[in-house]
């Protein structure tokens, strides 16, 4: 007579089987996905989903661009995510042709074959947003290397990582930009790192593009299954910082252009169905940790634990992204403090702090192989004891650049740095980074100019 | 003993394992494992044992699709299905979509 289901709690299998096979929606049609614990017939199912996109944008719609058309880029992987989201900022806009929300719409992707000796994407990705019409820029991740691919436009100088841990900064030097590309990548053993620098060399580079292309934002595909990936993967990374910056769903970091995440709150398997539903066919892109272990790399091993921890308990990701989506950037967060690597802040005096908590070499292996070792710190010369303020009077002018660039790091991109191998063959990172460099240094003289001056100044206002 | 016509798809990268075949029409026999039907469960290491390529921890976990694998019966869900223990019909057609890595 009892009709109680049993309810087990301790046992793996408390995964939630639905009684019902209706959909909760509109309790009529017979349910065909399972989201969560909700079952979804199809249309209620697309309706949901295009709902939560919606919402999204809305929200992110200031009063100021109401109306006025904003030109906006779309940054297009190929993969599922990014793929529904084109069709969805697609419709979204086509919904009253005679009043768009967006005046322009212009897709981006960045074609990462080079790393893995592959055809390029390009073709076939822009074969796939044909039918759209929208502007394609269809950019090679190499290029980063150009010396357009800078604030000024034109800056030409790089930095330069040599043997014997000295960081210069010099005249770009003449290899091609793929050259330098897989130069730096190739000595890069440890893929969380490689994973790292691709992705912040996209991003960058996406930024760039945006900006010089008048676009006041730029769309990101990331789903909530992959910012709880990322929420897990950049701590463990010593990311945390900026985490709020990386997976919000909007961000004006980097003030003229702004990243939206319209994705935020869809699963990868609701955005698997949907794409199926619709016949929207992504392309398959390859990266460096595809087809490898789940150990390949931190996120990687997120991405396994995550997923795996999902398919038990289902509502294991939203948890996170939600937990995550409640950070918010941190009172020091300081505009001028930007790691020139990544661009995303790092706290002050992150390098004393990092110096005091951790060992980067053990003190009798600092000879043996210290060619493994990038040492960024002020003296070049640490085994001769003089580094504790021997910032101040390096007159040597590599060691200043070296400082200099240790400086303007933030911590993860700082423990990235050590993880290149120095090889006979020139390190160089992207003028964007040089640029970087520099432009604090000019900040930082400028500060100390006012200080000097300070006394004999009439007014004090902000004008130096 | 009959066979049971199916259509399999593949999408999302998962097609690499399978030779990188997106869609195929596959004859499985109605009873796998004798005297039951063949069910999702049967299907799975049948695809294991005939048509996977490469790297079958990539495919699966245990005897089921590793976490992350979609699987669609008829356009449906396969968790509303009855996963594992859903009998297969002649001319179903089911669809495994990975979405790991995506994004």
């Amino acid at each position: 007579m009892c009709s109680i289901q049993e309810e087990t709690s301790l046992d793996l299998n408390v995964k939630f089987k639905p009684t019902t096979k209706n959909c909760v929606k509109c309790k009529t049609a017979k349910a065909i996905i399972l989201i969560r614990h909700s079952t979804y017939c199809k249309k209620c199912f697309q309706h949901v989903f295009v709902g939560k996109f919606r919402k999204n944008v809305e929200k992110s719609r200031t009063a100021s661009s109401y109306g006025s058309g904003e030109k906006i880029m779309v940054g297009f992987s190929g993969g599922p995510s990014s793929r529904a989201m084109l069709q969805l900022i697609n419709e979204y806009n086509e919904a009253i042709p005679h009043k768009r929300v967006y005046s322009e719409i212009v897709v981006c992707h960045i074609d990462e074959s080079l790393l893995l000796n592959q055809k390029s994407t390009i073709p076939l990705i822009e074969q796939s947003v044909r039918k759209y019409n929208y502007p394609f820029i269809g950019l090679y991740l190499q290029d980063i290397y150009n010396s357009d691919v800078t604030k000024s436009g034109f800056y030409n100088s790089v930095i330069e990582i040599e043997i014997d841990a000295k960081i210069s900064q010099q005249k770009d030097p003449t290899e091609s930009p793929a050259e330098k590309l897989s130069n730096l990548l190739n000595n890069i053993s440890n893929l969380t790192v490689k994973e790292d620098f691709i992705w912040y060399l996209k991003l960058c580079y996406l930024i760039d593009t945006a900006r010089k292309n008048g676009c006041t934002r730029l769309f990101l595909g990331d789903c909530s299954t992959r910012l709880s990936i990322k929420i897990i993967s950049l701590t463990s990374k010593g990311r945390g910082f900026s985490l709020p910056l990386e997976t919000s769903g909007e961000t004006n970091w980097f003030e003229d252009v702004i990243i939206t995440r319209p994705m935020k709150d869809m699963l990868s398997k609701e955005i698997g169905i949907y794409n199926q539903f619709a016949g929207l066919d992504d392309v398959y892109v390859q990266n460096v940790t595809s087809m490898m272990h789940a150990k390949a790399s931190i996120e990687r091993l997120t991405e396994d634990f995550i997923v795996g921890l999902e398919k038990e308990f289902p509502s294991t990701v939203s948890t996170i992204a939600r937990t995550g989506a409640k950070l918010t950037p941190s009172d020091s967060i300081m505009k001028e403090n930007r790691c020139v690597i990544c661009l995303m802040p790092y706290q002050e005096n992150n390098k004393i702090w990092q110096n005091r908590i951790i060992v980067m070499t053990i003190p009798s292996s600092q000879q043996s192989n210290g060619c493994n070792d990038i040492q960024l710190n002020c003296s070049k010369n640490t085994t001769s004891g003089g580094c504790i303020n021997g910032c101040n009077d390096t007159s040597n002018d590599e060691s200043m650049v070296n400082a200099e660039f240790a400086d303007s790091l933030c911590y993860a991109c700082r423990v990235d740095i050590r993880d290149i191998k120095i090889t006979n063959k020139k390190i160089i990172l992207p003028p964007y980074v040089a640029e970087g460099v520099e432009e604090r240094k000019k900040k930082i003289n400028r500060k100390q100019m006012r200080k000097h001056i300070e006394e004999y100044l009439l007014c004090s206002e902000e004008e130096l | 003993m009959s066979l049971l016509k199916i259509k399999l798809s593949f999408s999302g990268g998962i097609e690499l394992l399978f030779d990188n075949i997106k869609q195929k029409s596959v004859e499985i026999p109605s009873s796998i494992n004798p005297p039951n039907s063949t069910t999702m469960k049967d299907l799975i290491s049948w695809m294991k044992d005939n048509l996977l390529k490469e790297r079958p921890e990539l495919f699966m976990s245990g005897d089921t699709v590793r976490p992350g694998i979609l699987v669609l019966i008829n356009d449906s869900d396969w968790e509303l299905e009855g996963e594992l223990e859903y009998e297969i019909k002649d001319g179903d057609d089911i669809v495994f979509i990975s979405t790991l890595h995506g994004g």
